[in-house]
């Protein structure tokens, strides 16, 4: 999805707060979720969305870097989705952050890095690693690129892209450490079968002397 | 196999496995991962026998072992009365709570990482499911 799509979503603003009153809204097709944003002396804004429409949302590729309409009791405000939280088993969504937006304050958003082309490595048998799949940039939110798009033509087996080597859109600045490798293409792995040694492993060093001097009494 | 170079203290409290893993849940350095789906006390062996399955299987590409174990557990000698103290070190386990990822490969197809992700389940103590990374 293009990012000049207005993408609308529907929130209401709820009463019931904590532990029973989230699990209670769950129980009733909610999903809880809060709105802050720079001005954090305001706090945030305990909001309630529904199942269907955050069904809806995450049906969109690259939902989590888009700036979002948001629609609160008919209040009309700009924000993103900072955080989804999810039931590590089940799958089910948990809670939801939203972040909200000025056009003049610069915002700080994770974006998907694309690889373009096909690595020299690759076709020589290497593997191409995307460390990083995913940047967070800082710039104003009608500036937010698409994709951070990383150009692997060239990389040989063994080679990297570091993020300071990353060309960005101007007005983008990468928030990651510069040393931070974007792509890799690493050799082949081969499975060297290891013989299984017959020695008995050297047990670990134990570092609180005292205890241990005290132990082996 | 795996085991820590040096540890502040010798023997640990067993503790409890009560709860879901709430770090450790998504794959996040390869394409596909086993997450567990019960609590367990995953032993070196048994990592390493699920390591050793999944290099057979996919001959190249590249594996991440995303647990480690770090906790020693103790045994008493066969025949031994009980008291004197707690027993010497047996070996040593990693506490994996439901969610957590245990293994991620990355490099290779998808029928080739499922296979050899269902492999290495069969060494495991554990009910497992296979996972693939979430793009959103």
């Amino acid at each position: 999805m293009k990012r000049t799509e207005t993408i609308t979503v529907t929130l209401e603003r709820r009463k019931e707060v904590g532990k029973g009153g989230a699990r209670k809204l769950r129980r009733m097709g909610y999903i809880p979720a809060v709105l802050y944003s720079r001005e954090s002396s305001k706090g945030s804004e305990p909001l309630k969305i529904s199942l269907g429409e955050v069904e809806r949302l995450l049906r969109i590729p690259g939902i989590t870097h888009h700036i979002l309409e948001l629609s609160i009791d008919g209040e009309k405000r700009r924000g993103i989705i900072k955080d989804i939280q999810r039931n590590p088993i089940k799958n089910e969504i948990w809670h939801i952050d939203f972040y909200e937006v000025k056009a003049d304050q610069k915002i700080s958003i994770t974006v998907p890095v694309v690889i373009q082309g096909e690595a020299k490595g690759v076709k020589a048998g290497g593997i191409l690693e995307l460390a990083t799949p995913e940047l967070e940039v800082e710039c104003f939110p009608d500036a937010i690129p698409e994709a951070i798009v990383v150009d692997v033509t060239n990389l040989e087996i063994g080679d990297a892209i570091h993020v300071r080597e990353l060309k960005v859109p101007e007005g983008v600045t990468i928030a990651e450490n510069p040393d931070e490798v974007v792509v890799v293409i690493t050799p082949p792995e081969v499975v060297a079968e290891e013989a299984p040694s017959e020695e008995e492993p050297e047990a670990p060093k134990v570092i609180a002397k005292g205890k241990a001097e005290k132990e082996e009494k | 196999m795996l085991m820590p170079k040096r540890v502040k203290y010798r023997k640990q409290q067993r503790g409890r496995l009560k709860g879901t893993a709430y770090r450790g849940c998504e794959v996040d350095f390869g394409d596909f991962g086993l997450q567990a789906l019960e609590p367990a006390w995953i032993t070196n062996p048994q990592i390493e026998a699920a390591r050793v399955a999944i290099s057979r299987h996919i001959k190249k590409g590249r594996i991440w072992i995303r647990i480690f174990p770090d906790k020693p557990y103790t045994k008493k000698p066969a025949e031994s009365r009980m008291g004197k103290g707690k027993g010497p070190v047996e070996g040593w386990v990693a506490v994996v709570r439901p969610g957590r990822v245990l293994f991620e490969v990355g490099g290779v197809d998808k029928e080739t990482a499922y296979e050899a992700l269902r492999i290495a389940s069969h060494k495991l103590p554990v009910k497992t499911r296979i996972i693939e990374r979430r793009v959103e």
